[in-house]
């Protein structure tokens, strides 16, 4: 009989837990995606911001994204959605008709009612195509619908890697550069000006069947790369427009280490342009050796011996042996300055808000040594000492030596 | 003369091996006939209608038995009423299930039973819904529904107890697992509530009745063969 009563009490406990919990009760949200015809990856859309009539929320503001969460209106059957978004460097605006049933349900007296959407369909859009995967709105984004633009693969996509030594032998990694900008044969425009990054988007000139692409640093140094490739005007998709695909893309010459087209898993060259864009090429630079690393670093508390990072503005980072400004107006913690391969010393000017670091280095130069076949000799950098002790600055004990990738050589205390 | 014998002797032995077939097929005939008819209500169901003021109904409940087998039968009314956060919903209609419970106290002479059963549940209702609110989204809601004539049907897995109180008059619970509901509303009202079955907020719920019977005996049992 005890064994009855509980069961009884347990019984009322699970009904209790029957009870609908009142949060996100409505199934009117949907999920968008975005794609390009032909493609399998994801397209990515830098939105400006979604807008629906009947409220005054803005869904989406300034992000890039390659799928989103819409709630759709339950009070009638259709929604207008107008995307506002970055194509081209112009602002562009696209619309979406839903049509779809609502259905009603009380849910309980503390939680009131919720709507169910379903039976989605499009009533119409501006995009190139539409198609919908699940016709149910649900209380969290599914895949309802996918939205398709059509492909623009004229971007050869560029991607810079560094060799370096590591545990005796060669190794390699994606290394950003820093450009002043890149020029290609056929176009006017300068690309990617002032930018620090890995992976550049170039556009080839499909009026011809060889675009070279010179990409110059910030001391001058010019480094160019040529391509090869056949273009085809052809009409794909019929809601498209004839377009120039290129195909049979190869590295026709290049002044770099080495340049070579990226192979997939199987090792089968990519050699096609697509869109959204995949590396078609990897160009390689050899190690720094001169590279300086500098952190600015904190303490926990008060007179804590515990330090941690620290975020300082800079106004510049100078070298007294280049005119080059290697940092100007930022927030850094760390900063990476090349010291001067042509001297045992160079000095480092670190500008704040009113106060200037001065750091005098002195290290020793090895005699150029050949570590990887294709950088030939280079020069080795270690012992690094300041020869001018300056207030809360310090070489890192066990550091004095430039490594690539680079190691922090030196802290800043402030 | 000694074959008249044998064949006398032969048929007399075959009437009296007749004579126990006949008797041992007509014992397992009565053992699956009825020995009474009980009939109830839920007081769960009565005692409700007082402490929760969104509910008004009742419901009576009626068995027999057929040897360890019970023929079970349920009808009922049952209307709710909410008020709240801008909804006004009301629903009412009636409800029977039918099933079958199975006790396992065979041996009990008191026929006292813990049982599990299973039940076929059919409703037919009607519900309203209005609504009046501001979604912090779309604004203004305002809408007013209904739902006539709704058929739903449903299945529960059952288990409970029955115990014999005093004389005729017997006492005991039934929870009930109810799942698979099926409605055939036309509109865009979705049912809230069924009367029945209960909230449909959950593809399955719970439900749990008290009762007490008068059991009105109609056959005497077999007595139960001792022991060894």
């Amino acid at each position: 009989m005890k064994k009855a009563s509980w069961s009884i009490i347990a019984l009322f406990a699970i009904s209790c837990l029957d009870d609908p919990d009142c949060f996100q009760l409505n199934q009117n949200i949907i999920g968008i995606s975005f794609r390009v015809l032909g493609a399998t990856q994801p397209d990515t859309l830098y939105l400006l911001r979604i807008e629906i009539p009947g409220t005054d929320s803005v869904f989406h503001e300034t992000t890039a994204r390659t799928s989103v969460e819409l709630p759709l209106n339950f009070t009638t059957n259709e929604t207008d959605i107008t995307f506002t978004h970055v194509k081209k460097n112009s602002v562009a605006t696209n619309f979406l008709n839903l049509g779809y049933a609502t259905k009603t349900q009380f849910v309980s007296d503390d939680c009131g009612s919720r709507y169910i959407l379903s039976d989605l369909e499009v009533l119409g859009h501006d995009f190139d195509s539409i198609r919908i995967v699940d016709r149910n709105a649900d209380k969290q984004a599914r895949n309802n619908i996918e939205i398709y633009r059509c492909p623009e693969p004229t971007f050869l996509t560029v991607v810079f890697r560094d060799l370096y030594f590591s545990a005796g032998r060669e190794a390699i990694r994606t290394g950003s550069i820093a450009l002043d900008g890149i020029t290609a044969t056929g176009s006017a425009e300068v690309y990617y000006p002032n930018a620090n990054q890995a992976t550049f988007y170039l556009p080839v000139d499909t009026t011809s069947t060889e675009t070279t692409f010179t990409f110059t640093q910030p001391d001058g140094t010019e480094t160019t790369l040529t391509m090869s490739y056949t273009s085809a005007f052809q009409k794909r998709y019929s809601v498209c427009p004839t377009k120039t695909y290129i195909s049979n893309l190869k590295v026709a010459d290049s002044d770099f280490v080495r340049a070579e087209m990226v192979r997939d898993a199987q090792g089968v060259q990519k050699s096609t342009i697509t869109d959204p864009p995949q590396p078609n090429v990897y160009v390689y630079r050899c190690q720094r050796t001169n590279l300086l690393k500098i952190d600015f670093r904190q303490r926990v508390s008060g007179t804590s011996n515990s330090f941690k990072a620290d975020t300082v503005f800079l106004k510049s980072v100078r070298a007294n042996y280049t005119s080059q400004i290697f940092y100007s107006n930022q927030l850094a913690t760390t900063v990476t300055v090349p010291v001067d391969e042509t001297q045992n010393a160079s000095d480092i000017y670190l500008e704040y808000e009113t106060t200037t670091d001065t750091l005098r280095l002195n290290y020793t130069r090895s005699a150029p040594t050949t570590l990887i076949d294709d950088c030939g000799a280079q020069t080795l950098f270690s012992d690094i000492q300041l020869t001018k002790p300056v207030t809360g600055v310090a070489v890192k004990s066990g550091a004095d030596s430039l490594r690539f990738p680079p190691v922090t050589n030196i802290e800043i205390l402030h | 003369m000694r074959s008249f014998i044998s064949i006398s002797l032969l048929l007399l032995a075959l009437s009296v091996h007749g004579q126990k077939l006949k008797s041992d097929s007509t014992k397992a005939i009565e053992k699956y006939l009825p020995t009474g008819i009980r009939g109830g209500i839920d007081a769960l169901a009565l005692a409700r209608n007082f402490y929760d003021e969104s509910f008004n109904g009742w419901e009576i409940n009626g068995d027999v038995d057929f040897y360890r087998y019970y023929l079970a039968v349920d009808y009922g009314y049952w209307a709710r009423d909410f008020t709240d956060n801008g909804n006004i919903y009301a629903n009412d209609g009636t409800y029977f299930r039918v099933g079958v419970d199975v006790n396992f106290l065979t041996k009990d002479p008191e026929k006292n039973m813990f049982f599990i059963g299973a039940r076929y549940g059919h409703s037919t209702f009607s519900e309203d819904l209005e609504i009046e609110t501001i979604d912090p989204i779309w604004g203004p809601v305002s809408s007013s529904q209904r739902n006539s004539n709704v058929n739903a049907s449903w299945y529960e897995l059952t288990t409970g107890i029955r115990v014999k109180m005093w004389k005729m008059i017997w006492m005991g619970y039934t929870a009930r697992f109810k799942f698979a509901l099926n409605t055939n509303e036309k509109g865009n009202l979705m049912p809230s509530d069924v009367p029945g079955f209960g909230s449909t907020y959950n593809p399955s719920t719970w439900g749990f009745n008290y009762q007490i019977f008068v059991r009105i005996p109609v056959r005497r049992a077999q007595s139960i063969p001792p022991e060894k």
